[in-house]
This record gives structure tokens, sequence and C-alpha cells, in this order.
């Protein structure tokens, strides 16, 4: 062990008298031999082997009840049929096969934690546009966003407000609260906000003026540095979010599920927002366990559907957490495929491909509608109402069904009142989901042009009242 | 990181993942944990409750063995994570500061060490946290920080201070 030369100094003497001190406590420290071993692969078992410690420790235990302790139940079915291609769902191509069904069901929760949710909070997605860049590494990162209103005459409130949401959404995931730097600023209909890790050297508080002075976040990165597009809509309240809190009955822990209508970044993105952030399989899916610096909770997050991110979080070990996590993702179930046949609610031709859009009722008593696109006979897609706990979660997603010469063709949810869809000034009508049901909700089929990766979908009225816009990134999958 | 050396308590030679296998948990938990044991004495000042984090943070670290590349390091880091979150949680409960106390540890017989120990001890656990990584596991400032989830500055802070602290009661 080497002498810790820049420790030196004054307190050299004292540096010198803890390291014996420290030394000889290790030394002495008795490792009783009689500790259970560990047997490879079953942990766990151990853990229930020491049971009388962990019992007078009051550790919140893990009870194996997969009958029991419903969590939640969202529903997010993909279309299934033939041979399923699996493709992974943080970076999702254009389906060659349909996806296999999926879905939420009964799930565990720790020894002590009630079945019944403590709280639920529902959140719409931020109604700003958010424009979000990031560049730099560890400790240097720096993450730039935009959110504009898109009426410079908005009340300034509101602005402070929807600026704040993004900054608070940004931080919880970020930074450390004593690390780095963030600021804020507004003017007029639009917000700044820029957070920088602690060894990053922009002034925040300069940047984020720029921005909400109208600079694109991207054009604030120092010359020579290519910015990252940075999407946001996977954080609770920028993209619309259901949250689901679990309590222990004797208040010593919490667990909270958020749902969230949106799309994980890519690996190197959530590695660089989310430090400490290591791949985790959940059940198959790709996702990630953070333990943010700073924060008693460890989160566990993943991709579970095209559209659809869900974090466990909580102040439990990791292999708890794990656990609870396992216990959300959907599993295969093939006979819960026993469903209605499925009514045809619009078919024809788009872009040279036959296509049918087929509704079917969603499985379990938590799932809403489905509508799956059959394109040339093919189940290519499928969205689903979405519910959580019963409630409609307000997320819209739109997944790729099939490649045309041009572009892609993606079926889509939009929120209730949309008529039609329009991209690139050609017009799609949408059509109802499960005409004269009260949980229905409109479909479209909407060619999106090859072109700068990006595209933004605006949603119109019957009375073509502007309903706001989508926007889809499909440069991984153009070309 | 620490990968590249031998852990403190480790012995002189063990390799992990020797005779050009991977390790299981099982050999890794045999080889490590008298070490991690100390380590996590030392972190938290409480033999009870070093135990429990070095148990814990295996039990978290098997559920993703499959993709730890270097275990040494890995565990390494989670005994150091789960000892600041005991701590932390320990810090909120009154039972279990109760029933940890200020508890089970070992005596040198050394009157100037042992008065030193009680020193440390009683430090605030993320002075003396600091320290431990800093002069027995010999941990960069930089590391330590990476560690504690905080600034190099206040890396240096939390060491001036807690050294301060044992200049002042050891009279030095």
């Amino acid at each position: 062990m080497r002498a810790p030369t820049s420790d030196a100094g004054r307190d050299g003497d004292a540096v010198d008298l803890v390291t014996r001190t420290l030394r000889a406590v290790a030394a002495a420290t008795p490792v009783p031999d009689d500790a259970a071993p560990v047997q490879d692969g079953v942990v766990l078992a151990l853990r229930a082997d020491r049971q009388p410690r962990l019992s007078r420790r009051g550790t919140v235990r893990l009870v194996a009840a997969a009958a029991a302790a419903v969590v939640l139940v969202v529903a997010a079915v993909w279309s299934r049929g033939g041979d399923d291609v699996e493709t992974s769902p943080t970076d999702p191509s254009v389906p060659t096969a349909p996806r296999p069904d999926v879905r939420m069901e009964a799930g565990w929760l720790p020894g002590g934690f009630g079945a019944a949710p403590s709280a639920v909070q529902r959140t719409p997605a931020i109604d700003a546009a958010v424009d979000a860049v990031l560049w730099g590494e560890g400790e240097e990162v720096v993450v730039a966003a935009a959110v504009d209103l898109g009426d410079a005459a908005a009340d300034p409130n509101v602005v402070a407000r929807r600026t704040e949401t993004v900054r608070t959404a940004l931080e919880g995931a970020f930074r450390p609260p004593d690390a780095g730097h963030v600021a804020t600023s507004t003017v007029g209909g639009r917000g700044g906000v820029v957070l920088t890790r602690a060894g990053a050297s922009p002034d925040a508080a300069a940047l984020a003026t720029r921005i909400a002075g109208g600079e694109r976040p991207a054009a604030t990165a120092p010359d020579g540095v290519a910015p990252t597009p940075l999407p946001l809509d996977w954080l609770a309240e920028v993209g619309p979010a259901v949250a689901v809190g679990y309590q222990a009955a004797d208040q010593s822990g919490a667990v909270a599920i958020t749902v969230v209508g949106g799309r994980l970044p890519e690996a190197p993105i959530v590695q660089a927002v989310l430090p400490g952030a290591t791949p985790v399989d959940v059940r198959g899916r790709s996702g990630w366990s953070v333990v943010p610096p700073g924060s008693d909770d460890t989160w566990v997050t993943w991709q579970e559907a095209p559209g659809l991110v869900v974090t466990v979080r909580g102040g439990l070990p990791h292999d708890q957490l794990l656990t609870v996590a396992e216990g959300l993702v959907a599993r295969d179930d093939t006979a819960a495929q026993a469903a209605a046949p499925p009514d045809v609610i619009a078919e024809g031709t788009v872009e040279g491909l036959a296509y049918r859009i087929e509704r079917v009722p969603g499985e379990g008593t938590d799932r809403g509608w489905c509508a799956t696109a059959v394109v040339d006979g093919d189940a290519a897609g499928q969205v689903c109402q979405q519910l959580v706990n019963g409630q409609p979660l307000d997320a819209h997603p739109f997944v790729p069904v099939a490649r045309f010469d041009g572009g892609i063709l993606y079926l889509g949810s939009v929120p209730a009142g949309v008529a039609t869809v329009s991209v690139d000034g050609s017009v799609v009508e949408t059509v109802d989901a499960a005409p004269g049901d009260a949980d229905s909700f409109p479909v479209a089929l909407v060619p999106v042009p090859d072109g700068t990766g990006a595209a933004t979908l605006r949603l119109d009225g019957a009375d073509g009242e502007d309903l706001g816009t989508v926007g889809i990134d499909h440069g991984d999958r153009a070309g | 990181m620490n990968a590249e050396r031998p852990a403190p308590g480790a012995t002189v030679g063990d390799t992990p993942g020797g005779a050009g296998g991977r390790e299981s948990v099982h050999e890794v938990y045999a080889r490590l944990r008298p070490g991690l044991v100390r380590l996590a004495h030392l972190l938290t000042g409480s033999l009870d409750m070093a135990e429990d984090v070095v148990h814990d943070a295996f039990v978290s670290c098997s559920g993703r063995w499959a993709t730890v590349d270097v275990p040494d390091a890995y565990v390494r880091r989670a005994v150091t994570n789960h000892a600041r979150s005991a701590l932390r949680r320990l810090g909120r409960d009154r039972d279990k500061s109760d029933r940890y106390g200020r508890r089970a540890t070992v005596t040198l017989d050394i009157p100037e060490l042992d008065e030193t120990w009680e020193v440390l001890r009683c430090l605030p656990s993320r002075q003396r946290m600091a320290i431990v990584l800093r002069f027995y596991d010999d941990r960069s400032e930089a590391e330590i920080a990476d560690l504690l989830g905080c600034r190099r500055g206040t890396v240096k802070s939390l060491i001036h201070r807690g050294l301060a602290k044992v200049r002042k009661e050891m009279g030095r």
C-alpha cells in the first residue's frame, strides 16, 4: 500500500496515525468462517438461510407469492404469429415478422408490502416542444435543452413551470444534487435548461440564457464538438406517465413503478445521462440498473414495448428490485391468444402495399382495444390501448410496420378527437379502433418518407383544429 | 478503479478467473470475503454491519453476475455502495441505530490506536468512508468522489475535516 503523498504536510502525523490504525483494525477484524457458503446461482437461498439475522435487521423480505400481490397490469401487446423474430426493444427495426405477444401480469412485491397501491399518479406529456442534446463524456457531460411553448406571448408562469418540469426530470436522472451545475432561463415562450457535470467547463447559466433567447441547444456546443440528440420522452412528465406507488406496512420501504410513453435512448446516451448505469436483463428485455449518485434508491428501467418504458424504483436491495421488475415483465402466453375473431376496421392500399387494420379486444381485465396492421397478408404491428390499474395511459406509440419504396409505414394510436394525421403534405384519415365504445381510440396508418431522420406528424381535429404534433425519429431505420 | 491491483486482504497470487475459467460467485465470495469484511468493518465501524454489507453486496451482484467483467472491482465497489446505503438507513432508523449501536468492533490493546479508532468510528460516516477509502483502500480522490457520489473538492474537504478531528482529539 503506497504512502499517500498528496495528503502529506501538516496532516502528515495524523495521516500516519490513521493509516496505522486502519491497518491494525483491519488485521484484527475477525472473519467468521462459519458463514454459509454461497451456492452458484442460488445466492438468494443463502439469504433465506440467514433469515434470523435478516429478520432481526427488519429488512423487508421478498415473498415468493406469484399468485398474490398483483402489482400492476399493463396491456402492451404486439402482434403475434408464425415465426417470431426478436428485435431489440431499444433499437427497433422494421419488423420482418410479427412480434411475440407480451403483457405485464401479476408480479411480486417484498413481504410486508400491501398488494394495493398506496398512490397512483397520472401525468400528461408536457405540452411544449422539447429539444435536447448532450455532449462530452464522464464528468464533462453537458446536457442542454430548449422548452418551447410555441407562443412568444405565453404566460411566463406557464413557461417557467414547463421549464422547471424538464429541469426536474433531467436532474433526477442526470446528476447528484451536490455536483455540477444546473441553470434555467426563460425568455418569452421559451425556456432553456442546462446541466453540467462537475468536470464540465461551460457556464451553464450563460448557455441556458442563450437557449432561452432562441438559440438551438445543438448550436451551443463548442466548436468542433458534435452534440448528440437526447430524447427525453422516456422521462416521466416529459412523456406521459402513470406512477404507482406501494408502501410497506411498517413504512420501512417503498417501491414506485412508473410507466412512461416513450422510448429509451441508445446505450451510450443512457450511460452518459445515468451515471453508473449497468445493463441488466429483465426477463429478456434489455434494461438498465442505476443507483443515482446521492440517492438511496435503485432504479431498474427497461423498454417494455415500443413507446412504453417501465421503471421500478425503490430503496430495496438490487436483487429484490430486479425481482419486482421481472414480475412485471410480460410473459408469452399462448393461451391468451384465444381472442375473439378480429374485426376489420379499415383496408386498402397504401404506397403499393395492401393493408388492413384489424381490431381485437385486449386480453385480461386491464387491457383495452388493440389494432393490428396486416400488410400484404402478414400481421406486421400492433398498438393497444394501454391501461394501468384500469386507467388509460395517455401514450400514443407509433410502431413501424413495413418499408415501402422511399419510406416506412407506421401504425400509431393518436389522442381522441384526432381526425387526420399529416406529414410532408400528405394527409391520412384516422379510424376508430372500436366505434361506439367509450374506450375506443383513433388509429392511423401513416407513410413517413425517408428524410433527415426525424419526421413531425401533425394532428388535426375534424374541424381543422390543431391538436398538436407527434415526432418520429426513424433515422436509424431510414435508407 | 482498482481493478488491476490486489485488494487489501486478498492473497497474493489470487487470480480472478484463474486456470483460464471464469470464477463463479461462490469462488469469488470465498476468495474476497475476508478482505471485504475488513473493508466494510472500517467503512461502517461495526462488525455486525460489515458482515451484512458484504453479504448483501454479493446477493446484489449475483443477479447480474453474467454481465460482470471484472468481479473483484465490481464486488468491491458494491460493498462500498452497500456500506454507504446501510449507513444512510442507519441514520434514518433509530431502532437499527440502537441495534447496531456503537457496537461490536475490535480492540487492539494499543491505547493510541484504540483511541484513534474510536475517533474514526465517531466521525460522520462520509468523513470516515472518505478516510478509509483514501488511507486504507488506497483510492484516489477521483475514485472516492465517484464512489461517494460527490465532487473531488468535497472529498478533499471530508478528508481534511476528518483528519482535523483526529488531530484535535489525539492532540496532534
